[in-house]
């Protein structure tokens, strides 16, 4: 038994994954170790839930520890991890969403909601409450830009979209929020009447 | 300003359109209508003020909490444990464990908590509880074989390294469940075409490493009287309930198995040499492999969750699932070998075989609530018997 100890591995990322997949049952927990914090951060602020999180996570290191052998090296392995998490968690927030997205302009704050049920909520439990009304997609997108500073090239490769696809989905996120967290008043009910009710308005991504 | 004018200020204000026509249009547009270019400002200062916040909540971090290192570790854990081969090599002269694992020498090895199943070896192999097994000392180089390897021997030290026993045993269930749930439908499909591997792994498991209880949806409303009938049941690794979910068509695996239908539960007898074979897997070198002496029943019944009954669907994710597990544990030590999805008494109820860690077992009814926090088992009944 080796009792080498895993913590001071000094395997890149890509090494320890082909370690991995030749065998190496050490490898793909040092992997962990070295992602699990980030990981983490990731899969909390993209579900919201800490269940739903580990749940999520658990999920994503099974499928990740079992399809190493199909990592191609396209992204770092960081990023592949990180998008199997997301992936994971989307899938999960998607389950239990229901409800289709309501129309931005029918979106009302969360602000004095969070007031009344809250009295001593700061920002960060607003904020946090705002971006559980996300889309799921304009939500990991904003994690993971917004939140966790990814650049956009990095967050497109998470998300396996566009580029383009993600500034959307960000700017979206951001005005949403912005009405949720009661900075733009919505003026929908002024002359939005007609486009309120149109489906899809607010999951249309595409930007060229 | 309706929403679509909103969402393509917001593209436009956040670069989306860049280098679009679409772009120049609304450049344009900007230009010309002071109703939409006071907008676009409005809107230009309020994601400020949201980004700003974001950034607030940026700085709030959070490392991993201890309890989610532990319960994701020993999920790695027993997935590498599972996966190891060699870890049984056919030396001992007919005995299910080459290696027994130190029964209830906690602390003894350097790798992850071990349940003292192999001391008890007429049921180690019904465990319900995936054990992450440690073989301290008997794994040399010999150890290694080329049939069938994808993994090497060496547990997980690293990722093994301080798992309690009994976190280890809830959470590798829960990888069972898991598996046996098909929920890993992340990013990279992985879950179908190698769940397989898992479930019927290259090394048939030996006695006393992972099993897997015989779950099932039976919908049975259960009485006091009638519940030996699903201890019998899973005795007998029998899966005679009409509606159960089983899916014995998951075990390939050829001549290997021991003709018996039943996965999971109990199965062979310690020593009778049921040997499930990753035959369905390409990565399976000899499908003729499965002559060893490991006695371990494997195989995993897979569950519709379409058909567990209402009231009962929070308890068919794999997590709950393990946690209500755990709670039952804490009152009725022993290895869960099968678990029912039904009723009891006209209630929706979750009815657990145990398997005692001494003699005898018991059936234990519990509802919804089971695992949840602050419900404990949510135990409505129990028996022994």
């Amino acid at each position: 038994m080796s009792g080498a100890p895993a913590d001071q591995d000094a395997r890149s990322d890509q090494e320890l994954l082909a370690a991995h997949v030749a065998g190496d049952t050490t490898a793909f927990g040092e992997l962990f170790e070295r992602h699990r914090d980030r990981l983490w951060a990731l899969a909390l602020r993209t579900i919201g839930d800490r269940e739903e999180a580990a749940d999520a996570l658990q999920d994503a290191l099974i499928s990740a520890y079992r399809a190493a052998a199909r990592f191609r090296g396209e992204s770092a392995v960081g990023t592949w991890m990180y998008r199997i998490v997301v992936n994971a968690c989307l899938d999960r927030m998607r389950r239990r969403r229901a409800r289709p997205t309501v129309p931005l302009s029918e979106v009302e704050p969360v602000t004095a909601a969070m007031a009344a049920a809250e009295p001593d909520h700061d920002t960060a439990m607003m904020v946090t409450a705002a971006l559980e009304q996300l889309p799921p997609e304009q939500r990991a997108a904003l994690v993971l830009v917004d939140l966790e500073g990814y650049p956009v090239a990095e967050a497109a490769a998470v998300l396996g979209v566009a580029q383009g696809t993600v500034k959307s989905r960000c700017a979206r996120g951001r005005a949403r929020l912005a009405v949720l967290l009661g900075y733009l008043r919505n003026r929908g009910d002024a002359d939005g009447v007609s486009t309120a009710s149109r489906p899809g308005t607010t999951r249309t991504e595409g930007c060229g | 300003m309706t929403d679509v004018d909103l969402e393509q200020l917001a593209d436009y204000l956040g670069g989306a359109l860049d280098g679009t026509e679409a772009q120049h249009q609304m450049r344009e547009r900007l230009a010309t209508d002071p109703a939409l270019a006071s907008r676009y400002a409005e809107l230009a200062a309020a994601t400020e003020s949201a980004t700003a916040d974001l950034g607030a909540l940026a700085a709030v971090t959070e490392p991993m909490p201890q309890e989610v290192t532990a319960r994701l570790t020993a999920a790695l854990a027993a997935l590498a444990d599972h996966d190891a081969p060699g870890r049984h090599e056919p030396t001992g002269a007919g005995t299910a464990t080459g290696s027994p694992a130190p029964a209830g020498s906690a602390g003894s090895t350097g790798t992850a908590g071990t349940r003292p199943a192999s001391g008890y070896p007429q049921t180690g192999q019904r465990a319900g509880y995936p054990q992450v097994k440690a073989h301290p000392g008997t794994r040399g180089p010999g150890n290694r074989r080329g049939q069938g390897s994808r993994r090497g021997t060496r547990r997980a030290a690293a990722i093994g390294g301080a798992i309690a026993s009994v976190c280890a045993v809830v959470v590798g269930f829960s990888v069972a469940v898991h598996t046996m749930s098909g929920q890993d439908r992340a990013a990279t499909s992985s879950a179908a075409d190698t769940r397989g591997s898992l479930l019927h792994g290259e090394q048939p498991p030996a006695a006393g490493s992972i099993g897997y209880p015989l779950r099932l949806a039976t919908g049975t409303d259960y009485r006091p009287e009638t519940l030996p009938e699903l201890a019998a049941r899973a005795s007998a690794g029998a899966q005679a309930g009409a509606n159960a979910l089983d899916e014995t068509k998951a075990l390939p695996g050829g001549g290997n198995r021991s003709g018996q239908p039943s996965p999971g539960a109990s199965g062979a007898s310690a020593g009778k040499g049921t040997s499930v074979s990753g035959a369905d897997s390409a990565e399976a070198a000899g499908p003729g492999s499965g002559a060893r002496p490991g006695a371990g029943a494997a195989g995993t019944p897979l569950q519709s969750p379409a058909q567990v009954p209402a009231g009962l669907e929070r308890l068919s994710g794999q997590s709950a699932l393990a946690a209500c597990l755990a709670a039952v544990a804490a009152p009725h030590p022993g290895s869960v070998t099968a678990v029912d999805f039904a009723s009891f008494r006209g209630n929706p109820a979750l009815v657990l075989v145990v398997e005692s860690t001494g003699p005898g077992r018991t059936v234990v009814v519990v509802g919804p609530a089971c695992g949840a926090a602050g419900a404990g088992a949510d135990e409505r009944y129990a028996a022994i018997g």
